[in-house]
Parts: structure tokens; sequence; C-alpha cells
């Protein structure tokens, strides 16, 4: 227990670390781009107000930075969570499908494609996408968010019928970016583990098939998966951006990449610095499900692969 | 002092006697990417020479060419066999130049990376204490955020600081240094990982016993045991690397206007796109999806064909 | 004589070969073997000669590029040859329990090892979990687990080597099976585990009336625990009879030099016996004497013919040669 908490504080400590480095780099990222915010004002000054939750001023928006962002955020956040859970949807029955019967033909088509999806950049899938139902078919709209209704500071899209036809193309091609990876991930382990002795021996105890795919298969595939899913974070969010950028779509991506164009460097620190922090605690969240999921080991030992250790890969 | 590579030349055997060749002819589905990858290659190569036009040169531009069709429709010019962009700028010339860009920054950003990565690794490995320490460190760090996103970050700031003339008369070799040293840290840890495992075997011993700098050992004693693993990352991250330039010029923070890429053209020729002339953006993402798609498939029978468990059985 | 328990007649099992030009491993050349109801059987013989492979042939769990030539498995009047595998998994847990080599590998280390012994009997009573927990906690004591109630919570990298294998012992013995089949049961224990598990298994067996077949590459481990040995060399069973008659009356120079070879108690400090050479490569053997070219009276026909499996005194071995009766000091004490 004591153990616990030791790591538990220590990786609070490496986390301010880093928190304080990105700070100190955004300082000089600030005086980079608008040297004239960091004239009258010297690094401890800038922590400082940091500490306070100041997080500067727009210059092109004149507002607070921190307003600014959150107000994109919600956007940016939909339109992952909605990618997420059709990745989510598409990479379990896919997985085993693909795992329990490689040979059909189905199958290997599945595999195929998902070769193919990893040679199509987000980018390009998205401008086929809008070329098609845009453009030749105009069943979608192209850009924007659409109606957006308003719950207490939340903005959501996911509540119109306007508001799912735009996020709609934009979250299926985000999501055809990433499924290539989990799926291949999740078939590879899928089969690595039917080959191992311990579905071996559940199988020479007769085990039905079904049950040892759930408990054995299921199990020890999902651990990589969130490891996977953790190291993939930083991936999604440049995937992100540039599906933004490709949609037009009003998220955090956007605003930078507006904020970097029209020179507000003041509104690009706080988004470094906002951004590291929402990376920092996305990892501390993947490393705590792969905990749950671990009963070997503790939280913080993400490097020790549990593979290694289990047997589940025959040596 | 004339030291016989005993050792590198045995491990070069070991690859013939792996029957690489023979696995090559026998699967269809490689030779055949080989050989488009080959074919674009030596377009790429010669674009200077073949291109019916120079697109980098501005002056040959011609706003009254632009927006024309490729040959197969009624519209077109036979001058411009695929078609001229928004501008005036051939496409097939432009497509040319841009495949060439994309090859040449996949293979330099990978030779930074490769070169890196595997001394930082070897060292590291070698000699082990606070050099180990650092490194892994370092690489650790670097893992966690994905090497697009921080070469997002980096390149757009750089841009934002230098403003976009200036930026772009450095931003190919930018390119190439921020790709390059975004991904160094998976050859270290596999050639770390490697190292480690071999640093105690007999012949290291034997090499340090006769007294051969450690400069030597390192480079010809233990490297070429741990090629294998290096060659797959370096294959794969070729094909990462096209795509990350690719998606930076689509962004805009990546080639400049006068140096085309398959990604700057497909940003560029998006907006064309939803009047109806798709094939300013999608016929350089025809060439770009073909370069992706042979360099994966190559990768990944690299990966099968050099995993040391699959050595003696059908390809 | 009551039908036996299990028969395996004339099984060839070979590994299908993933190069066009190199031609497929005959494994299992010809296996007969008999196993009456209550019988210990002990199956002998070194690494590579096919014993584990025969032990998952027989409730036919084949790996993906192993194949079953000819050859029949009977069980209980059902051939189980011709099942299909939902048939299979009736039998498999419940008719046949399985043990293998080492623990740690086989059991999932994801799963308390309640929660193993209880997929397992579910999988085949139809009772309630509750139900289900008392009979896994019976089979656990009767296995010699100490505090078995909180063992059962734990998982298996939390135990020992010799309780984990124990507790592989529990899940066999769960079901109450006819037959069990234990491929290297002590193998990945060490050597004072080892005697003490062996002990437990034939004794388990033999109160319970559960036929037991040992595979081992320890001739002296079985030579206590088991009622009647057969000694495999090279995909065959080459020499086969009751247990004490055929180590003191080894008739096969392979069962002779298997002997020879172990560590002999009266005569401390004398260099071990090797048989000199090694089992030759599967592919390489034709129709000869396996074992012709490690045998120092071999002679011409050996390298001609195979022999066939004939009673020679008072058990059966297939050799030409009537091998002269094993040269022992009658005196010697083995190392058993």
């Amino acid at each position: 227990m004591m153990n616990h908490v030791i790591k538990l504080l220590l990786r609070m400590l490496t986390s301010c670390l880093v928190l304080l480095t990105v700070a100190v780099v955004s300082y000089w990222v600030l005086g980079l781009i608008s040297p004239q915010q960091t004239l009258h004002m010297d690094l401890g000054q800038y922590l400082g107000r940091l500490l306070e939750g100041d997080f500067g001023r727009s210059q092109f928006y004149h507002e607070p930075n921190l307003h600014v962002i959150l107000q994109k955020l919600p956007a940016t956040f939909e339109l992952v969570l909605v990618a997420s859970i059709l990745v989510a949807l598409l990479v379990l029955p896919l997985g085993f499908y693909t795992a329990i019967v490689p040979q059909h033909k189905l199958a290997r088509g599945v595999m195929a494609f998902s070769l193919l999806g990893i040679s199509v950049p987000v980018f390009l899938t998205g401008s086929l996408m809008v070329f098609l139902f845009a453009v030749e078919l105009n069943w979608l709209p192209a850009f924007g968010r659409g109606q957006v209704i308003r719950l207490g500071f939340w903005d959501s899209g996911l509540l119109s019928v306007s508001g799912w036809q735009h996020i709609i193309m934009p979250a299926v091609a985000l999501s055809l970016a990433m499924l290539p990876l989990f799926l291949r991930l999740l078939r590879a382990e899928l089969m690595q583990v039917m080959n191992s002795n311990p579905v071996r021996f559940a199988q020479a105890m007769g085990i039905a098939p079904w049950r040892i795919w759930l408990s054995y298969g299921l199990r020890n595939a999902i651990l990589p998966i969130i490891t996977m899913a953790s190291l993939q974070l930083g991936t999604t969010m440049a995937y992100t951006l540039v599906a933004e950028s490709l949609f037009q779509w009003p998220g955090v991506g956007t605003l930078f990449m507006q904020a970097i164009v029209r020179s507000d460097g003041s509104l690009v620190a706080a988004y470094l610095i906002l951004v590291s922090a929402m990376f920092l605690l996305f990892s501390a969240l993947a490393d705590l499900a792969y905990g749950l999921f671990n009963p070997y080991l503790s939280p913080w030992h993400r490097d020790q692969g549990v593979a290694s250790k289990s047997g589940l890969k025959a040596p | 002092m004339n030291t016989p590579r005993y050792h590198g030349h045995y491990v070069w055997r070991r690859y013939r006697r792996n029957q690489l060749w023979l696995k090559l002819k026998t699967n269809k589905v490689v030779l055949v990417s080989s050989i488009v990858l080959l074919l674009l290659s030596i377009l790429a190569l010669l674009a200077p020479w073949i291109s019916p036009f120079d697109p980098t040169n501005l002056q040959q531009q011609n706003i009254m060419d632009a927006e024309l069709p490729p040959f197969w429709h009624g519209q077109s010019d036979s001058r411009f066999v695929l078609g001229t962009d928004g501008l005036g700028r051939d496409l097939l010339s432009s497509i040319l130049y841009g495949l060439r860009t994309s090859l040449w920054v996949g293979f330099w950003a990978v030779a930074v990376q490769f070169t890196i990565g595997t001394l930082l690794g070897l060292s590291s490995g070698y000699f082990g204490g606070w050099i180990d320490r650092m490194v892994m460190g370092m690489a650790d760090f670097q893992l966690t955020f994905s090497s697009l996103m921080l070469a997002i970050l980096v390149l757009a700031i750089t841009q934002a600081a230098l403003g976009a003339q200036d930026y772009h008369t450095w931003s190919p070799w930018l390119l190439i240094l921020v790709l390059g040293i975004a991904d160094w840290p998976q050859y270290a840890r596999t050639v770390r990982a490697s190292v480690l495992a071999e640093k105690h075997k007999d012949y290291v011993l034997a090499a340090q016993v006769l007294g051969y700098r450690s400069r030597h050992i390192m480079l010809s004693h233990i490297l070429p045991n741990t090629l294998s693993p290096l060659l797959v990352i370096a294959s794969l991250q070729v094909a990462y690397v096209i795509l990350a330039e690719a998606a930076l010029s689509f962004l805009g923070i990546g080639m400049p206007y006068a140096n085309p890429s398959l990604g700057g053209l497909i940003g560029s020729g998006f907006e064309y796109m939803l009047s109806g002339l798709w094939w300013i953006a999608l016929l350089p993402g025809l060439a770009l999806v073909l370069l992706l798609l042979s360099i994966n498939l190559i990768a990944d029978w690299l990966r099968d064909a050099l995993d040391p468990k699959n050595i003696g059985q059908r390809p | 004589m009551s039908k036996p328990l299990l028969t395996v007649s004339d099984l060839h099992v070979s590994f299908m070969s993933r190069w066009q030009h190199e031609p497929n491993v005959d494994v299992l050349r010809g296996v007969n073997l008999q196993v009456r109801r209550g019988e210990r059987v002990a199956l002998v013989g070194e690494s590579g000669a096919g014993k584990s492979l025969l032990a998952t042939s027989i409730i036919q769990l084949f790996e993906s590029s192993a194949h079953i030539l000819k050859g029949r498995v009977e069980f209980e009047r059902q051939e189980l040859t011709q099942l299909n595998s939902k048939q299979l998994r009736q039998i498999r847990g419940r008719r046949i329990g399985m043990i293998f080599q080492d623990p740690m590998t086989n059991l999932n280390p994801s799963l308390t090892i309640e929660q193993q012994l209880l997929q397992c009997i579910l999988s085949h009573r139809n009772i309630s979990r509750k139900e289900a927990h008392i009979v896994a906690l019976h089979k656990l004591r009767q296995v010699h687990i100490p505090a078995p109630e909180t063992r059962m919570q734990q998982y298996p990298h939390q135990l020992s080597a010799g309780q984990r294998q124990r507790a592989t012992i529990a899940m066999a013995l769960a079901l109450e099976p006819a037959l069990i089949i234990a491929d290297e049961p002590t193998s990945a224990l060490d050597v004072t585990m080892q005697a003490e598990v062996m002990r437990l298994l034939s004794h388990l067996c033999n109160n319970n009336g559960v036929a037991l077949l040992i595979i081992s590459h320890d001739l002296s481990l079985v030579a206590h625990a088991s009622d009647r040995c057969l000694i495999m060399y090279a995909g065959q069973i080459v020499e086969q009879g009751p247990t004490k008659m055929l180590i003191n009356d080894a008739q096969h120079p392979y069962t002779q030099g298997l002997i020879k070879a172990l560590p002999n108690m009266s005569s401390p400090g004398q260099q071990l016996y090797q048989i000199p050479g090694q089992m030759p490569q599967l592919q390489e053997l034709q129709q000869q004497c396996s074992f012709a070219k490690r045998c120092e009276h071999a002679e011409d026909i050996c390298y001609r013919q195979a022999p066939l499996m004939a009673p020679h005194g008072t058990h059966q071995a297939s050799c030409h040669i009537l091998a002269r009766p094993a040269e022992l000091d009658p005196d010697t004490e083995l190392a058993l």
C-alpha cells in the first residue's frame, strides 16, 4: 500500500516537472512569436500568473486564452469521442472475426482494407469523402459543426440532426485512420493467445470455445490495446488536428493553426500548456486502466510488459 | 589496423541462407509492390529530366492555363496530360516532383533517425551507467509524445516566429531535421535491447581481450547482429515520414509552394474540388497512396521475412 | 479379460512441412498401446520421441500443422478419431483429464485458481456455482494444498510451483474422469517435489480407480508409480511390459541402454553410461530399425527391415536380435 502511494506521488512529481518544463518552453515561444508580450513580463511573473490560473489574453480574440480554448474544446472532444466509439464498435467484432477465421475471403478482405487504411492519410480519406458525399451526391455538408445546443457550459452538436450530419464525416475519416492499427494489433494478439499453452490446456479440459475466446482471448488482448491506445494519444491528437483543418471543424486544432497564422503568441503559449496538461491526464488515466485489468502489476509499471511474465506468449 | 571483419561477413551469409530472395520471388503481392516502388523511384529520380514542365519555375506558369482537366476530358489541353492546377501549373510535373520530394525527405529523415538512434542505442547499451539512464530517459519522454504532433507543434511555431516567407526558405531542411530527431527513440530502444543481449556473449569478450576499441566492437561486431529489426523499423518509418511530410505540407507548414509536395498539392487542390475540379487534389492523392501502399506492403513482408522465428518456413 | 479403457492402434501422426521441397515429418509412426481401467501406465522416452504429441493426439488436440495420417484411438467404446469437436469436448476434461508439464505456462495468469476450477467444472456439469465451489474445495484438499480457501482466491503466480502443479492435478481430477494423461507432470519441479507429487498422483489414481498414463523421460521416477511401462523411441513403442519386469529384465537394447545410464548407487564415482549417438532426425527414418545406428548389437537385418513387436520373455519388445540378458550385476541397487 505504501508502495502505491509513493509511486503515485512520484508520478505526480514527474508530471509537475514536465508541466514546468512546458511552461518555460511556452514562455520562450511567446517571446519568439510575440516579443512585445514578454517585454514587460519575465519568466517568474509568467509562471506566477500561470499558477494563479491566468493563461494570458489572446491578442486576436481579446479574451482570456483559457476561455477561448475551453469554448472550442467541446467540438474537439465530441469529434474524438464519436470517432473513438466508432473504432471501439468496429475493432472488437472485426478483430475476433479475422482472428478466428483468417482464411475466410471476407476476413482477408478486411485485412487488405486495413493495409490500405494505413496507406491513405486522414486528409485524403477526408477529401475523398467530401468529394463523394458533399460535392457529387450532396448528402452531407462539407464544413462546420451544424446546429449546436447549449447544455450549461457545454455546446453540444450531438443533440441535433444537423449536428450529426456535420460530425459524421470527420468522425468516420478519423476512425478510419485509427482503426487499422488497433485491428491489426487485436488480431495479432488474439492469434498469439489462441496458440498459447493456457488455451491448449483449457481446450484439453473441454472448455467451450466461446468461453475460451472471452476469458483468455479478450482478457489478454485488452492490455496491449490499452498500451497501444496510450501510445497513440499523440498521434490521435495530430490526426484530429489535420481532420479539423480539412473539415474546418471549429475545435482546438483549428484554433491553434489560426493562432499560428495570426501570430497570436499568447494563445499559442496557452495552447501548449493546456494541451500538455490534457495529454498527461489521459496518460495517467490509461495507466490506471492498465492497472485495473492487470492483477500482476501495480498501475505504475507500464514498461514491464505483462506478456513477458505470463507465459501466454509461448517461449 | 586492418582488422578482418569476420563477424559482419558471417552475418551477411546468414541473410543469404535466410533465402530472402526466394521468399521475395514467391510472394506475388510483394513482388508487384517492389516493382511499383522501383518504377516510382525511377520516375521521381528522373523528374527534372522527364517532366514536360518545371513546376518550380514560377515564370513558366500562365494563369490562362489554369484549371484544365486531364487528357480524357473533353476540354483538355494536349500539353498538360493530367491537367493543371488553379494557377496554371502542370499537374503531371508537379506529381513527379512531389514524388521526388517525398522520397527525398523520406530517405534523409530516416537516415538521420537511423544514425542518431543507432549510435545512441549502441552507446547506451554498451556503456551503460549514466549514459544509459540519460538516453533512455529522453527516449521514454519522446516516445510518449507522438512524433507527428511534436513535428506539427515545432514547425508551426517556427513558422509563426520566422514569418511564412523566411520559414519556407528553410522548411525542406527543417522538415528533415525535425522528423529525423522526432523518431530516433525506436531505433535506440531496439538496438539497446540487442546490445544488452549480445554484450555478454563470448565473441564480444574475445574482441575486448584482443584490445579492440569500443567503437570498433560496437560497429563491426555487435551491430551486424542487431540489423534485422532495425531494417524493419527503418522501412516502416519511411512510409511514416512520407505520410508525415504530406500531412505537414497539407497543413501549410511543410514544403513551400515552389517545391511541390504531394500533400501540399492535395491541400491546395482541396478548395478546387468543391467546385468539381477533382483532379487537382485526387490525382496527387492517388500517387501518394501508390507510394505509401507499396512501401507498407514491402515493410510488412520484410518484418515477417526477417523474423527469426520464421526462418525455414514457407514465404 | 475386460475390454481395455483406451486402445491406440497403429497411430501415425505427422507434421506437414510448409516448405514445398521438404518432406513431411512423421513423428508418430505406428504407435500401439492399451490402458486398462484403473491401471497405471508409464510411457518413457527421451525428448523428441513423440511422447507429448502422443498425449495430445489421444484427445485429438492437434496443432495446426499436425495431422493424423491413420490409426485409431478407441476410448470407452467410442472411436475418438471419428468424433466431431462438440463430442470431443464432452470427453475432454470429463472422461479424460490432462496434466501438462509446466503449470506456470498452462494456467491462465489472469484468472484465480477458483475461477479456473469453476470454469472447468461448470463446463461439464449442470450444478450451481455454490456446489461447484464445494467440489473445487474438496478437490484442492485432496491434493493436499494447505489453506485451500485462501489459495483458491489467489492467482497462479502467487502460488509455489509445487502448489500450482497440485492445483492442475485437482483440475484434472475435478470431474472424476476415467483416465488421466499426465505429460511430464514433475519436470518443472525441483527434485524434492518431484517424488512427492508423483506419489500423490499415483496414490490418488489408485484410490479412486482412475487409470493413469504418465509420460516421462525419467525411468527411475515412474518405476514406483506405474504398473506397466512402455518405452518409446523415435515415434514407436519399442518395448512394453510390467514395470518391475521390464526394468529387471530389459530386452530391447535401447531399454538396456536407458537402464545402464541410470545413476548407480552401489558404485559411486563411476562414469555415467551414455547411449552413443543421438536420436535420428525423424525425417531420416526409413524401413529399418530406428535404433540401429546407435545399437551395439546391430546386424545387417537391422538396417534393412523394421522389427515388429513380439513377446520376449516376460514382456514384449521389437528387435531383430533377441538381446542377450542385460549384463546387470544382481547386487546392483538402482537409484530409484
